[in-house]
């Protein structure tokens, strides 16, 4: 299974759901894995101990790490073996230029420009890797675990009566435990956002009243969720 | 946290202090891990005790960076006698022109004999990394198709890492002394004699010149010591306060 992690930022009103950075390079490099490990296990790092209901948890985070998954799809490995391009076709067109009719120059331009990609190609030396999309193969698996520096900012916010300077003073604190992530939420929110307009790459907004409440799920029971996760985003778009 | 699985390999994973707070390192190189000698799991050496929250994280970005690194590496050596063959090609072409610009010479070659191992170089460098490093190729391969990373991390317990962990908190305890970035450095060199953190510290200072109170010329000494030491790469995975 792929372990991801995700951010369970404390805000006055509920909590704010963000996939870690990692998410970007596990989904990245999972086209190229074994399929049979293309299952996800969640951990959602949270402040405090009994603050979730399991099945909003479960949600949230999938929603989360899927938002990440969608996002990281097209960005996989194909960039890496094209750092020399503008050198090679550079050099190769001047030298096509300067041959004067002579065929080395002639030869060794077009060997520069095309020639050994080409024949890379044709004997199968570039293969590239696998961009099949990924979606899990299994039931993933949510488990939470508790944060100390999220507790540390959650203990700190909740001395602040000013909810703007809470989330100025949160994004300090979280700067200082050197959550980077967990910051620019706060400095989002700190700039007089609401949390249910943040923007997706931010995280995703979770109520109180809904977080507390087990049998008021904000969203259908967890069914079939990884096999219409495309419908699920939308799904969650429209309901915000 | 739990017990190592036998069959494990544990990737070390170091709480070094930095000037502010502490910095989570990777010392094992992920180029020698071979997945089929068993699965990896995460073993932190730490002098606090972390929650299990930051373990999940650290875990989480470890295991990022052990496949993105296989990925980058799992193409070297694939078919690696086809790669010096095609290097042979072009060091054939190589030869060619660099034999004909010299007998034809007039004075528009000379920018472009300068101008020729940009354009030849790397290919060359990717034939030759290829038959050299086949093997960190083939093990990426093997971590891609059958690399398991364990969701349970455990302590750290070797006792020359501890060792050396514990000489280089004792230097930002004592406080006696400013401490900066360099000064851990050179603590990590001398004192623990740890290489890894050495240089870690180093991509460190290199990271944030902000940190970096040292002179130019120590800077550029440290900057040297990377072309020297080109393997050993340890990884920034996470900061946290102390």
């Amino acid at each position: 299974m792929i372990n991801l992690s995700c951010w369970a930022v404390p805000i006055r009103d509920g909590y704010v759901l963000r996939a870690d950075q990692s998410a970007v390079s596990l989904f990245g490099s999972a086209p190229a894995r074994n399929p049979q490990f293309w299952g996800w296990s969640i951990t959602v790092v949270h402040p405090q101990e009994p603050m979730f209901s399991a099945p909003l948890a479960r949600r949230a985070a999938i929603f989360a790490v899927d938002y990440l998954r969608h996002a990281s799809d097209f960005k996989t490995f194909r960039a890496v073996g094209n750092r020399n391009w503008w050198t090679e076709r550079g050099l190769g067109f001047v030298l096509i230029l300067v041959s004067g009719g002579h065929w080395v120059p002639a030869l060794a331009g077009i060997w520069l420009l095309v020639g050994h990609r080409w024949l890379r190609r044709l004997i199968g030396l570039d293969a590239g890797i696998s961009s099949v999309p990924v979606s899990p193969t299994q039931e993933p698996r949510i488990v939470s675990e508790v944060h100390d520096g999220l507790a540390k900012i959650g203990r700190a916010i909740d001395g602040i009566d000013d909810v703007l300077v809470a989330y100025a003073a949160a994004a300090t604190y979280a700067r200082v435990e050197g959550l980077e992530q967990v910051a620019e939420v706060y400095d989002s929110l700190a700039g007089g956002v609401h949390p249910a307009q943040l923007d997706p790459d931010l995280g995703f907004w979770v109520g109180n009243e809904i977080v507390h409440d087990v049998s008021r799920p904000a969203l259908p029971p967890p069914c079939d969720e990884h096999d219409s996760s495309n419908s699920d985003l939308s799904e969650e778009s429209r309901t915000r | 946290m739990h017990e190592a699985e036998p069959t494990a390999q544990l990737i070390d994973a170091f709480v070094v202090p930095t000037t502010k707070g502490a910095a989570v390192f990777v010392e094992t190189h992920y180029c020698e891990l071979d997945a089929e000698t068993g699965p990896f799991q995460l073993a932190i050496y730490s002098p606090m005790v972390l929650s299990r929250g930051e373990q999940a994280i650290i875990r989480s970005r470890v295991e990022g960076d052990l496949f993105t690194n296989a990925v980058r590496n799992c193409q070297l050596g694939n078919r690696w006698f086809l790669e010096l063959c095609m290097g042979l090609v072009g060091l054939g072409v190589f030869a060619l022109l660099v034999a004909f610009l010299t007998i034809n010479y007039v004075a528009i070659f000379a920018a472009i004999f300068w101008a020729l191992p940009f354009g030849f170089g790397p290919l060359a460098v990717q034939a030759l990394r290829s038959v050299r490093f086949r093997r960190v190729g083939k093990r990426a391969r093997s971590t891609l198709q059958c690399g398991e990373f364990l969701p349970e991390v455990v302590v750290g317990r070797n006792g020359d890492a501890v060792a050396r962990l514990r000489e280089l908190w004792s230097v930002v305890e004592s406080k006696d002394q400013f401490v900066d970035v360099m000064r851990l450095e050179h603590e990590a060199r001398f004192r623990a004699r740890w290489p890894a953190a050495a240089l870690f510290y180093r991509k460190l200072a290199r990271l944030s010149p902000g940190h970096n109170q040292a002179s130019l010329l120590r800077r550029v000494i440290f900057k040297a010591g990377e072309w020297f030491e080109p393997d050993a790469t340890p990884r920034l995975i996470a900061t946290r306060s102390r």
